[in-house]
């Protein structure tokens, strides 16, 4: 009996050997940021739909971006989608992205296509609210480090969510030290920064907090939508809507499949996934779902994308060391 | 004549080849990440191929004054945790071997549990059981004192934590070490007129140090190692500790490889001066008292001393047993957080099924952590009965270097080791492309567990007798037949022993999983943890309960079968 187990557990094991190297032969490796079921959905729709194996990794526009850089040598991705245009630019400015096309181009705003980077989608910051506990809703970024919301505020980390790093790097790059200023005031009055957007967003979901800063929209709709005691308030000074960029890198071995994969997100099927993300979509010939305000209604400050792009590293950077972790 | 020799010079590179094979292996799989991690810290941009910035990233370390920080935080913590294990540790060895005690089998699995645990389960569960709107507070129906939050997610609680996980390190030691004083030194003692305060003062106490002295500072190098901990609770506590922070800096954006190296040296600096002093210690230790005796003094507690042992024993239990796992297996049942936990319709069944369901990315971590769990003890298995045979039939330098590299990743920080194993393999001359795959988590749990089988394979090694092997060698016998035939079948029980083990500890490993976790895969302890980043507790402690039920329960089948302490498995 006994000599009997070390056969079986080598064939054992060679089956996983080869059930993993048949996982490793893929079309088309794609990253991306953003909502996992959204990556999820449009990936194994793109597999249904042209037979391409497509490897997929999800995570954290942070988790994408170092990963990214962790290969910098030795690249392994096709398409990269991230939740941060800066950080697109930023990917742009190293110079290791293909110039990129769409079929669907006519259908697009032209703010939300570069020679490099086309977005598929975009969300706006807010401040999300715990409608149980907060009657009155926020009006502005700025009253959220007053006393009456001391310990009572979460806001994510610019280093492990897209959005959230868009908009720090906005709101620094438009009021420079007054905005640092008021961060440090924020986390002094006891607001808890860390983690992705959805760390921040659920002991707000369940009133341990009471309001996220610098929430994404999307993901307080998806709550709205599932019944929770939640909702956004958009400030009135204004707020940033930041496009999704998807690129393909230039050292990409699939330039076709990515192309293909890039139309797919961008075509009528692709975007419907995102409208019903509740997401804002790329095409101008999708409208949102009614749950959620469009781009007309939205206020926004001047955002700078240029400058956002070179200096989003360091500002985040700075971000991390100065404000969260206080060293 | 000139043919003689000839021979003579074939033989010996025959008999070499081995050696060099496993020098070989070594090199690979060992010496040249570990070399990777200490020339990027060095050069910082050594894999674009320059040597320009010679010695920035140490320079990066010192001058930031955070970096520094973090460098004095881990060895305060590691300080207050060592501390902390030898206040609490040595008691509980103390009650177990000089004393009569009754329920000392009920102790030992008491302190068995957390010893068996990996330290981020348990700090998770305590971080669900205090935070706001946590089981506490409800418990306490929200008379919860601001400052219990204030205290546990801070230094104190990160030591608390560490304490609970690793005093049964003291425990153990001290427990071996007090069995092992022969009761000459006492009964002396006593005839010569010492009542019992001057006996465990004069005599117990000194003889006992060098053993709470080296279990103390293996306690300081599991802490400083740790890297669980500090990354799931010393970020809430905004407690930067060096592990945490290596990872950080090579997996939050942006990213900083050179300044990380830099820190895992220091890290190994720390280490490696640990373990020279743990050297110096054992060997100090003979005090030419003849260790191993059986007959050893046992004192006799009174009613108010036996009360007073049982409550500490009782709070122990309460706080590294029943909470943390308690709370493990109520989070994992809970339907509807804010829902009440005292709330009995508010417990299902239902996350199981969630998590586990049929095509669900719950089994496939489950299957995937599986499947490292019995390829790579199998490899392990096969690769250290042929290094240590090998190392056994030599002697001289360099079997002796080689024996000690195939320790060290033992001793060195695992977070350390899979840096290297990421420069390593990642570098633009290496020409196979296994970063990124499944395969570099394999090669990484193979180098991270290796040392632990060597162990095993070492000892099996020391009690199989030459003649054996002699005598089937003058029958004629080539040497692989001698391995096959004879060695491997004498080794089989010691590698048994040390698969079930490393099948253990793959099965919820931790680091390596998730600094190399390839795209679209999970493994049973990133799935803990991401979701417990994203919010999903039940499900990450659906995912805890299983592994740990699973482990736990393998690991006490395992020791009744092999019998010995606990057998020590961190993650």
């Amino acid at each position: 009996m006994k000599k009997r187990i070390f056969p079986i557990i080598f064939m054992v094991s060679l089956f996983y050997v080869f059930a993993a190297g048949a996982v490793l032969a893929a079309d088309l490796v794609v990253y991306s940021a953003g909502p996992k079921s959204l990556s999820k959905e449009v990936v194994a729709k793109f597999q249904e739909k042209t037979g391409l194996k497509v490897q997929l990794y999800p995570a954290s526009t942070g988790k994408v971006l170092a990963k990214l850089e962790a290969e910098k040598y030795n690249p392994v991705a096709d398409v990269v989608v991230l939740a941060s245009w800066a950080a697109g630019l930023g990917l742009k400015n190293q110079n290791v992205l293909a110039p990129i096309q769409t079929q669907h181009r006519q259908f697009l705003r032209d703010e939300w296509v570069d020679d490099h980077l086309i977005a598929t989608g975009a969300s706006a910051m807010g401040i999300a609210y715990n409608t149980k506990l907060v009657t009155d809703p926020p009006k502005d970024w700025w009253d959220m480090a007053a006393p009456e919301w001391e310990k009572q505020i979460n806001m994510p980390s610019p280093t492990k969510s897209g959005s959230c790093s868009d908009f720090v790097t906005a709101f620094i790059g438009l009021y420079g030290d007054k905005a640092w200023d008021f961060f440090a005031k924020l986390r002094d009055n006891g607001a808890n920064i860390a983690g992705p957007n959805n760390q921040a967003l659920t002991p707000v979901l369940t009133g341990a907090r009471k309001a996220v800063f610098a929430a994404v929209d999307y993901i307080i709709y998806k709550q709205v939508k599932k019944g929770e005691n939640i909702n956004i308030a958009y400030p009135a000074s204004g707020t940033v809507v930041n496009p999704r960029p998807i690129v393909v890198l230039k050292s990409s071995t699939h330039k076709e499949n990515a192309q293909k994969f890039v139309d797919y997100y961008l075509s009528k099927e692709g975007q419907a996934l995102v409208v019903n993300t509740i997401l804002i979509p790329a095409r101008t010939d999708l409208k949102v779902l009614p749950l959620r305000v469009g781009m007309d209604q939205i206020k926004t400050i001047p955002v700078d994308w240029n400058w956002l792009g070179k200096n989003q590293q360091e500002v985040v950077g700075r971000f991390y060391k100065k404000i969260e972790t206080g060293m | 004549m000139v043919n003689f020799k000839e021979r003579r010079w074939y033989q010996r590179i025959m008999n070499s080849a081995m050696l060099y094979i496993v020098l070989l292996i070594m090199l690979i799989m060992i010496l040249y990440p570990l070399a990777m991690v200490f020339l990027q810290s060095l050069f910082p941009d050594i894999l674009g191929g320059s040597l320009k910035g010679f010695l920035s990233p140490f320079i990066q370390v010192f001058k930031s004054e955070g970096l520094l920080q973090v460098v004095v935080n881990t060895i305060l913590w590691g300080i207050a945790v060592t501390i902390g294990c030898v206040i609490v540790g040595v008691p509980c060895g103390f009650i177990l071997a000089k004393t009569d005690m009754p329920g000392k089998s009920v102790i030992r699995v008491i302190y068995a549990i957390p010893y068996m645990s990996p330290p981020y389960v348990g700090a998770l569960a305590w971080i669900l059981f205090i935070q706001e709107k946590g089981f506490l507070e409800e418990m306490l129906s929200g008379h919860l004192p601001a400052f219990v939050q204030e205290l546990f997610f801070s230094f104190w609680g990160l030591t608390f934590i560490m304490v609970l996980f690793l005093y049964p390190f003291t425990a153990l030691g001290v427990e071996a070490g007090l069995r092992a004083l022969p009761s000459n030194f006492e009964n002396s003692a006593r005839v010569l007129g010492a009542n019992r305060k001057a006996l465990l003062r004069r005599i117990v106490v000194p003889l006992l140090m060098p053993v709470i002295l080296n279990t103390g500072l293996l306690v300081f190098l599991q802490t400083v190692s740790n890297f669980g901990v500090p990354a799931t609770l010393g970020s809430r506590a905004r407690y930067p500790i060096i592990t945490a922070e290596i990872y950080n800096l090579i997996s939050s954006w942006p990213i900083n490889f050179p300044v990380s190296t830099a820190l895992s040296c220091i890290l190994v600096a720390m280490a490696l001066t640990i373990m020279y002093f743990s050297e110096r210690v054992l060997k100090k230790r003979d005090y030419g008292v003849i260790s191993g005796r059986g007959i050893y003094q046992v004192y006799s507690l009174n009613r108010r001393q036996r009360l007073l042992a049982a409550g500490f024993i009782f709070i122990l239990f309460i706080c590294s047993v029943a909470i943390p796992f308690g709370t493990m297996v109520l989070a994992s049942l809970v339907k509807l957080w804010g829902g009440g936990f005292f709330n009995l319709s508010n417990y299902t069944l239902q996350n199981y099924y969630e998590v586990f369901g049929l095509h669900s990315p719950g089994l496939q971590a489950l299957g995937v952590s599986f499947s490292l769990g019995l390829i790579a003890p199998t490899i392990i298995l096969l690769g250290a009965a042929f290094i240590s045979y090998v190392l056994a039939h030599y002697k001289g330098g360099l079997a002796f270097a080689l024996n000690f590299i195939g320790f060290l990743p033992r001793s060195l920080p695992k977070v350390v080791v899979v840096v290297g194993l990421i420069l390593a393999w990642n570098a633009p001359w290496m020409g196979i492309r296994i970063y990124n795959t499944y395969f570099m988590l394999l090669l990484a749990y193979i180098v991270l567990y290796l040392p632990d089988a060597l162990r095993y394979g070492d000892s099996g090694m020391r009690n199989i007798t030459k003649n054996l092997e002699n005598s089937a060698l003058v029958m004629g016998a080539s040497k692989w037949r001698v391995f096959t035939k004879i060695i491997f079948p004498l080794l089989r029980p010691y590698l048994i022993a040390s698969w079930i083990l490393s099948f253990i500890i793959s099965v919820r490993e931790l680091v390596a999983s998730i600094l190399l976790l390839p795209p679209g895969l999970e493994t049973t302890a990133t799935y803990i943890f991401s979701q417990f980043e994203q919010g999903g507790l039940s499900e990450a402690m659906c995912m805890a309960t299983v592994t740990i039920t699973l482990t736990v329960v393998a690991l006490l089948l395992f020791n009744l079968k092999y019998g010995g302490g606990p057998v020590q498995s961190r993650t």
